[in-house]
């Protein structure tokens, strides 16, 4: 991937944080994140970042994300962009004054991969439905919980999450489907992330 | 009576223990991305390590030389695994031969539960590039897998070349019958010589252009097999005249596969039903 496409998103990426250096509470311009996520592996890269808006008492969160996997035995480093929601059904349990917990995340991605080889669309001189997904695009799910600690000495963040999900994809799971003898484990894998909260 | 934090939190330990027992023992990898390319020792350079154990069994031109042609293993696991153990009961195969579409999806995930059924054979296993695994990131994948697209290796008095056929994957500047000409020229010392690709030559997906100087090929070269996997089904034709076969094998789905024998210059073949 050109250098262009790389800044150009990392520009994008960063533009909702301009306004936190700004009070945090009050006045808050709508496109300012609530927070920002880190995560490790889950299939959104080995490494990936973006910002979180929290709706409804933050059982609600949608985050973009850019990561990356880096070569290891492959010829290209992959980039890629995550679109994803996540949904946590049951509210947040009190462990004591410092920490919370909510016992269950459930969250629903987009991947764009940044890659010539994987096309949005088929070259027209394949016969029809020859292949019938799209390969830069992948979808991937997974469910976790997250652990929460208040954070009372710092004037930005306000709070730190721990996160760790089990997850999978949507051609891996077309696999599981098809063979019976693909169990869960064969399908599912972990990823752990940390996010900071304004 | 427990207060309802103190349950919430004993539940949560209990589960969090079974949770990483779970994952310790089954689920030890964080997966970065399904095009991710993270490999073991023993899924590089298959098809080189396993030529180098074909060459090793020391086969004379004289010698009995039997091998198994299977193909199409995409995602069909149960039936690989009981077609792999099937093959296994037998001492006479030297090695197998897969022709192609180990993958649906050209995921190194499902290379590595394709590679994982195969490499418990007693007997070498090499693999030629199907379509399937030359799309996603799947050309990236087989090559680190199993190596280049297009060899050869001899055994006995026989000369085996794997050609990538997938002409639509490969821009259409596959197959190359440059590359094939100067293999069958190099094998006139050998008595028998296989040709082995996933698109058969008489599939649209050859590539038209392709198809009719392959056949000359086959007919000059007095070739002794064209072997072929893709349409999933047992197919075994003369599209080029009477001199050359055309032989396709089903998919392992099928539970079926081909057992060829190679006896000074005659060769046979059996059709075997699981």
């Amino acid at each position: 991937m050109s250098i262009r496409l790389l800044v150009t998103m990392a520009y994008l990426l960063s533009l909702p944080f301009y306004t936190l250096g700004q009070d945090s509470t009050a006045t808050r311009k709508w496109y300012a994140p609530d927070a920002i996520t880190l995560q490790f592996a889950g299939n959104v890269g080995m490494f990936a970042v973006g910002p979180n808006y929290s709706f409804a008492e933050d059982k609600v969160n949608a985050e973009l994300l850019y990561g990356f996997v880096p070569k290891l035995d492959a010829e290209e480093v992959l980039h890629l962009l995550t679109i994803r929601g996540i949904y946590k059904p049951i509210r947040r349990v009190e462990l004591n004054d410092k920490y919370k917990v909510t016992p269950l995340r459930m969250n629903l991605g987009l991947s764009y991969y940044f890659r010539d080889q994987f096309s949005t669309s088929w070259d027209s001189s394949y016969p029809k439905n020859y292949y019938w997904w799209t390969s830069s695009l992948r979808i991937t799910g997974g469910l976790g919980a997250e652990l929460h600690r208040k954070v009372s000495n710092s004037r930005s963040i306000k709070e730190l999450t721990l996160y760790g999900e089990l997850g999978t994809y949507d051609l891996i799971v077309t696999s599981a489907v098809k063979d019976p003898t693909l169990t869960a484990w064969d399908i599912l894998s972990f990823a752990l992330g940390v996010r900071a909260g304004f | 009576m427990l207060t309802r934090t103190k349950w919430y939190s004993r539940m949560l330990m209990a589960a969090g223990i079974l949770l990483l027992a779970l994952v310790g023992q089954a689920c030890e990898e964080f997966e970065y991305s399904p095009y991710e390319i993270r490999l073991s020792e023993d899924e590089k350079n298959i098809n080189s390590r396993n030529i180098a154990r074909i060459n090793a069994l020391n086969i004379s031109p004289t010698d009995t030389l039997r091998f198994v042609l299977t193909a199409d293993t995409q995602g069909f696991y149960e039936e690989n695994e009981k077609l792999v153990s099937h093959i296994s009961q037998r001492d006479d195969i030297d090695f197998v031969l897969i022709g192609g579409d180990l993958t649906d999806f050209g995921l190194t995930k499902e290379f590595k539960l394709v590679h994982e059924d195969f490499k418990t054979l007693k007997v070498p296993y090499v693999a030629v590039v199907g379509n399937h695994d030359a799309i996603n990131n799947g050309k990236q994948v087989f090559t680190a897998m199993y190596g280049d697209y297009d060899i050869s290796f001899a055994v006995g008095n026989s000369n085996f070349i794997l050609l990538n056929t997938n002409y639509l994957e490969f821009d259409k500047q596959v197959p190359n019958l440059d590359w094939l000409e100067a293999e069958l020229q190099a094998s006139e010392g050998y008595e028998n010589v296989f040709v082995i690709s996933h698109i058969p030559p008489t599939n649209r997906e050859f590539g038209e252009e392709n198809g009719v100087r392959y056949g000359q090929l086959m007919n000059q070269y007095n070739v002794n097999f064209s072997l072929h996997g893709h349409n999933h089904n047992y197919k075994y034709h003369f599209p080029f005249g009477e001199e050359v076969p055309v032989l396709e094998t089903a998919a392992t789905e099928k539970l079926e596969y081909i057992v060829f024998t190679v006896i000074g210059g005659e060769v046979s073949f059996k059709r075997v039903l699981i």
